[in-house]
């Protein structure tokens, strides 16, 4: 059997939810107020993360699929299983995708984009063959170079002279209405995406340890997504921000510390892409993964190829990035994120809840 | 079997990974320093000042003699920027790399008939050329200006970014303005933006040759010139340097300065003093009454005594409290000067409109759309505090000493 250790379930936690979220500018509807909407919308995440982790809790050991057919009855419980694996296989996609028009507009600008996204869906595949202990701890090997990457970008930020306070005054200038109407889709990207772990929590070394470090990686994740959302605006002011399509690329091209170092830029494209590597490969893993679990398999690694073929040429479907983004924030994040993110969890915590009072009469 | 798969699956990835679909060779590469964008007949003209880098490597090993010119310029025309700067390879050798331009030169005449949001627009989209690109404006041809070859540095674009850190730091009048920046302050709608001319002094049909540099005064140099204001993304005005120190006053840019203040106000014109601003503050606070607007604005300079041509005897305090005093008037009139010239021609350079945006996020509602024409109403209050801390290595004037 797998098993995680406490370092690695926080390392993946941390570069998961960092992960794409720093590429946009979260709440741009709010404007300068949009840390505000960040941090209403981490506080509702918070919630969204207690949910999850009492369901955690009360199945013990049992795999999410089980879980699911447990409670919802066989047949319902199957299908609500099947639809989430097809719900991570499609944000694995999102990621694919995302991962192959960084590329293109940044670095590779004559490379195929089939190309860039076979290489990634290939290394994808392999870390997903090695499975969900290798995978962690692959992870966890990541997470000083990224993390000591991202305190160090806050602190140039700081030490070059970008950072213009006044560009998130005046505070709440439209009231706090603007703001509300921006939190509903940060809940759902990047907060919400924590139901993720409902598949991985169950790996855990020791069950116990699970809530304390779920929970304070949350919180540093949470901490460093509004403190970059911030730097952006405070950098290119909100207008700029809003209209970049990768606002944390421009923030950092805008900076330059003395005559000599300027340009970064290549290394926080690095950074991005890392991040999309490790949140492409954990979609596509639980993607497998809950498919392993539905055929009652041990092993997963039959539904490797499988998923890998499927997430890649699903992200060919849209036609450009435009739609990509658009489709993602009108669509996806509204109407269907909400189901596997908050509908079917509560349903579930539901359930369990009225199951436990009636067994304890 | 498998052996030979995985060994194949290893050389496939050796071939992919290698990025070689986008390689990039170093000597196949021109590497463009500065770029000047003009419109002529109603097109698109982009001129490159290019590096030329055996001419670089030679100087540096030889020192001596000059032989080759250390750039090269070259113009190109097209309805669009992409097009025209496509253009070059008609008449390059190289592919056009440009994330070391450090200057970009636009002519008033661009700046004034096209606007500049275009220009923003392809920079800010471009993933090559940097943001941190110097916005300048050109008051004839742009073009000209990437010809004048600079004595004291190889390479002409990288001396304007000098000359503009030296002015920036030694005398506050003017400033380097970054793309970044200049398109922060356009889409700011209470801002107006400003940028500095460079301007070519001198004989302008010497300013081509190399043999120029052999001489020991050049006979055409770059200098900073006036300020351009903007009015939406269009060139407006300008304002003289005279006009442009109170910018850097009341947006609080002052970092070095030179201040030369008349002795009293009796004694004449001729006999002088100067002041050198070490370091300076300055807080704006608009105050709205039911009526009016005021901007205050609270200066706190402090600096040394860097000259006096006056008859004063600066061992005792009263005589530097005098002097404070005249210092106080001159920047009074320097910062009435740019104020007064706003207000006519009804632009926001110093960020006032922001203040009062923070200050008073509700009213500035209903300012907003006529705050331009509401302009000459305001009226600046300044309130100024200016400390000479030292009087550099001797104290008493030495004037006085001659006199006696």
């Amino acid at each position: 059997m797998e098993r995680i250790g406490k370092y690695e379930l926080a390392a993946m936690i941390i570069l998961f939810e960092v992960g794409s979220s720093s590429l946009f500018q979260l709440g741009a509807k709010a404007n300068r107020d949009a840390w505000i909407s960040m941090l209403l919308a981490f506080a509702a995440g918070l919630l969204l993360l207690g949910m999850f982790l009492y369901i955690n809790g009360q199945e013990g050991r049992r795999n999410f699929a089980d879980t699911l057919r447990r409670h919802f009855g066989r047949w319902l419980g199957t299908l609500v299983a099947a639809a989430y694996s097809l719900y991570f296989a499609y944000e694995s996609m999102r990621n694919v995708r995302d991962f192959g028009d960084l590329m293109a507009t940044t670095f590779l600008t004559n490379t195929p984009i089939s190309f860039i996204m076979l290489v990634l869906i290939l290394l994808s595949g392999y870390a997903v063959y090695k499975g969900v202990e290798v995978f962690f701890r692959t992870v966890g090997i990541l997470l000083p170079l990224v993390g000591f990457s991202y305190i160090l970008l806050i602190v140039l930020f700081f030490a070059s002279d970008v950072l213009r306070t006044d560009r998130i005054l005046p505070v709440l200038e439209d009231g706090i209405a603007p703001v509300l109407k921006a939190v509903p889709s940060i809940v759902m990207f990047p907060f919400g995406q924590m139901v993720v772990f409902l598949i991985f929590w169950q790996f855990a070394q020791d069950k116990s340890f699970v809530p304390k470090v779920s929970i304070c990686a949350y919180l540093v994740t949470g901490t460093i997504l509004t403190i970059l959302n911030v730097c952006n605006i405070m950098i290119l002011g909100a207008p700029l921000a809003g209209i970049s399509s990768l606002p944390l690329l421009h923030a950092v091209r805008m900076m330059t510390i003395g005559a000599f170092m300027g340009r970064i830029d290549a290394f926080v494209v690095m950074l991005l892409f890392l991040a999309l590597f490790v949140k492409a490969t954990l979609w596509y893993l639980s993607s497998v993964v809950v498919l392993g679990q539905l055929a009652k398999r041990t092993d997963h690694r039959a539904f490797v190829a499988p998923a890998g073929v499927l997430i890649y040429f699903a992200s060919f479907l849209e036609p450009n990035y435009i739609y990509h983004i658009w489709i993602g924030i009108e669509v996806s994040t509204l109407r269907i994120f909400p189901w596997f993110q908050i509908a079917l969890p509560a349903a579930l915590l539901l359930i369990i809840a009225v199951k436990k009072r009636r067994s304890k009469r | 079997m498998k052996r030979a798969g995985q060994m194949l699956f290893a050389l496939f990835g050796l071939f992919v990974l290698g990025g070689c679909w986008n390689r990039v060779e170093l000597n196949e590469l021109s590497v463009i320093m500065g770029t000047a964008i003009d419109v002529e007949d109603n097109q698109w003209l982009t001129t490159f000042q290019v590096i030329i880098p055996q001419a670089i490597a030679s100087q540096t090993v030889g020192g001596g003699g000059v032989s080759q010119s250390p750039i090269s310029v070259f113009s190109t025309k097209g309805d669009s920027l992409a097009q025209a700067i496509q253009k070059i390879s008609l008449e390059s050798s190289r592919t056009p790399f440009f994330a070391h331009n450090r200057i970009l030169i636009i002519s008033e005449k661009a700046a004034r008939e096209k606007g500049v949001s275009q220009i923003v627009d392809f920079y800010l989209r471009d993933g090559e050329s940097r943001e941190t690109v110097d916005v300048v404006l050109s008051k004839g041809p742009a073009k000209s200006i990437l010809e004048v070859l600079n004595p004291q540095e190889k390479i002409p674009a990288n001396a304007i970014d000098r000359i503009f850190y030296e002015t920036e730091t030694q005398l506050s009048f003017a400033r380097r303005i970054k793309l970044s920046e200049f398109a922060a302050m356009l889409v700011t709608p209470a801002l107006s933006a400003v940028a500095p001319e460079i301007r070519i002094s001198g004989e302008r049909e010497h300013r081509q040759s190399i043999d120029e540099l052999a001489q020991t005064r050049q006979k055409a140099v770059l200098k900073i010139g006036d300020i351009g204001v903007f009015r939406k993304d269009k060139l407006a005005a300008w304002l003289s340097r005279d006009e442009s120190i109170g910018i850097a006053w009341l947006s609080d840019r002052i970092e070095n300065s030179v201040i030369s203040f008349p002795c009293s106000d009796e004694e004449p014109e001729s006999r002088r003093s100067t002041f050198l601003v070490d370091r300076s503050r300055t807080k704006i606070t608009p105050v709205i009454t039911s009526d009016t607007i005021k901007i205050k604005a609270a200066i706190d300079a402090h600096g040394t005594l860097d000259e006096t041509g006056c008859n004063v005897n600066l061992s005792k305090p009263e005589s530097i409290k005098l002097m404070e005093g005249q210092i106080k008037k001159q920047i009074e009139r320097d910062i009435a000067l740019s104020w007064k010239r706003a207000q006519a021609l009804k632009t926001d350079i110093f960020g006032f409109g922001d203040k009062v945006h923070i200050h008073y996020p509700r009213k500035w509602k209903q300012l907003e759309q006529q705050w331009f024409d509401k302009l000459p109403d305001i009226e600046l209050v300044s309130d100024l505090r200016v400390s000479i801390r030292r009087t550099g290595m001797i104290n008493d004037s030495f004037s006085s000493k001659v006199k006696e």
